[in-house]
């Protein structure tokens, strides 16, 4: 039997919810005209295809590997490792190819600033989004992981404004603070859109750490975790 | 390929599954694994297959573990996802498909079918698991797919076919393993016709 690589079968068999590609076409073209009008503010366009990542990359990878969706792939001698690494590829591809092109168009029209969207502090936001909504959307339904963290920050800035005064107000002396500015960087990666700011280095540090925690902690789980069928009739 | 399964328990909580459940297909050997609904027959197939761990016994063919060997798996239609389109999911098993529509608009046997063909159709693993594949199929279907089983068994592809209808396992399968309260039962070695295989049941019902 011809060996289904992992990648080309999520390719075939998306991950994605049928409204992610029109969504994320829909805010790239905006993102796109907000970058025309003004090169120099890219952040605004980066931010709208941010917010999309965050619905986008969460794809449920197991309640469709429970449905059987992903057998062909699961038992085709490929270590679980690896197919979840595929999935996780295919998961987060469009909101990247979103926001390279954003970059992209916006550094051809001189804004410099998007430089850091591909390589810097900005291209870091993005990771963070991609891998954690990925990470907390694999035992819940699509989407359902952007749903839960875009109301946990209108939480977060309708009750504790002053939190989020103090990440951008300066660095605070004590290790508590440093870690309160990891824990806003890690909850809010939007943070990272207008460069660190005056976020310490070591919050940062300690964010990307968090979500790279994140994401092997949801891999070594699912690697070992048993893919029952659910009757979808009961 | 010869796989073997032994004393494979599988417990949800409290509730045991499959209690020390025992089963060996050699190559060129179809066993026909029979229970009633829920009997534990889809998660003795997803532990054969590498998706379900067993909490005690062991899975092997020729001497690995799964998901190392490759096997040919289908768990039925309602597997199959139904945004993509029928020759594209095809093509990820190198079968040829006319069918252009999403596997979701075609009618249930039609999914069915397109699912076995996909895992079937071309040569491949010696090691088959078929779970309830005469489900939904026409007598075309049904015909077609009990002929191919018999090729591929005269090729030396063995494995393990379960459902509840006996029937359908009685042409094409060499020995049978009965599943009750997740206990495997009653191996009966030789080709039988429905109607003893059914009285092998009711028996087994009674006495189990």
């Amino acid at each position: 039997m011809i060996a289904v690589s992992a990648f080309r079968f999520f390719r075939i068999v998306s991950p994605h919810a049928a409204y992610v590609r029109p969504a994320l076409a829909a805010v790239l073209a905006i993102a796109l005209c907000m970058v025309w009008l003004n090169p120099a503010d890219v952040d605004s366009a980066l931010g709208c295809v941010l917010l999309v990542q965050m619905f986008a990359a969460s794809t449920a990878f197991l309640p469709d590997a429970r449905r059987g969706r992903f057998d062909p792939a699961l038992i085709r001698g490929h270590s679980r490792t690896r197919v979840l690494a595929a999935h996780w590829v295919v998961s987060i591809a469009p909101g990247v190819v979103s926001w390279v092109v954003v970059c992209s168009v916006a550094i051809a029209l001189g804004g410099q600033a998007a430089l850091s969207g591909l390589f810097g502090w900005r291209m870091l936001g993005l990771v963070m989004v991609s891998v954690v909504a990925w990470s907390a959307g694999t035992r819940v339904p699509r989407g359902f992981a952007g749903v839960l963290w875009v109301s946990i920050l209108m939480l977060l800035l309708m009750r504790r404004e002053q939190a989020l005064a103090f990440v951008l107000a300066g660095p605070s002396p004590g290790v508590g603070g440093v870690l309160e500015q990891a824990a806003m960087v890690w909850l809010c990666p939007f943070l990272l859109l207008g460069g660190p700011g005056h976020i310490a280095r070591i919050a940062v540090a300690i964010a990307a750490f968090a979500t790279v925690l994140a994401g092997w902690a949801a891999v070594r789980s699912l690697a070992v975790c048993d893919v029952l069928l659910v009757d979808e009739s009961s | 390929m010869t796989l073997a399964l032994s004393a494979v328990t599988k417990r949800f909580g409290r509730h045991t599954v499959l209690n020390q459940v025992w089963l060996r297909a050699r190559p060129g050997e179809l066993v026909g694994l029979v229970g009633r609904n829920g009997a534990g027959k889809t998660t003795t197939m997803r532990i054969a297959a590498g998706l379900v761990r067993p909490d005690s016994g062991t899975v092997e063919c020729e001497g690995a573990a799964p998901p190392a060997f490759d096997v040919r798996y289908f768990a039925g239609e309602s597997t199959l996802p139904a945004r993509v389109r029928a020759a594209a999911w095809a093509s990820l098993f190198g079968v040829e498909e006319v069918e252009r529509r999403r596997i979701g608009r075609l009618s249930r046997g039609s999914r069915q079918a397109l699912g076995l063909r996909s895992v079937l159709g071309r040569p491949g693993a010696d090691l088959l698991l078929l779970d309830e594949p005469w489900e939904g199929l026409d007598p075309a279907a049904s015909r077609w797919l009990t002929d191919r089983l018999a090729v591929l068994k005269g090729e030396g592809v063995g494995g393990v076919i379960s459902s509840h209808r006996l029937h359908d396992l009685a042409g094409v399968c060499d020995r049978f393993v009965f599943l009750r309260d997740g206990r495997s039962h009653a191996v009966q070695t030789g080709s039988l016709d429905g109607a003893v295989v059914e009285r092998l049941l009711a028996e087994f019902d009674r006495h189990a």
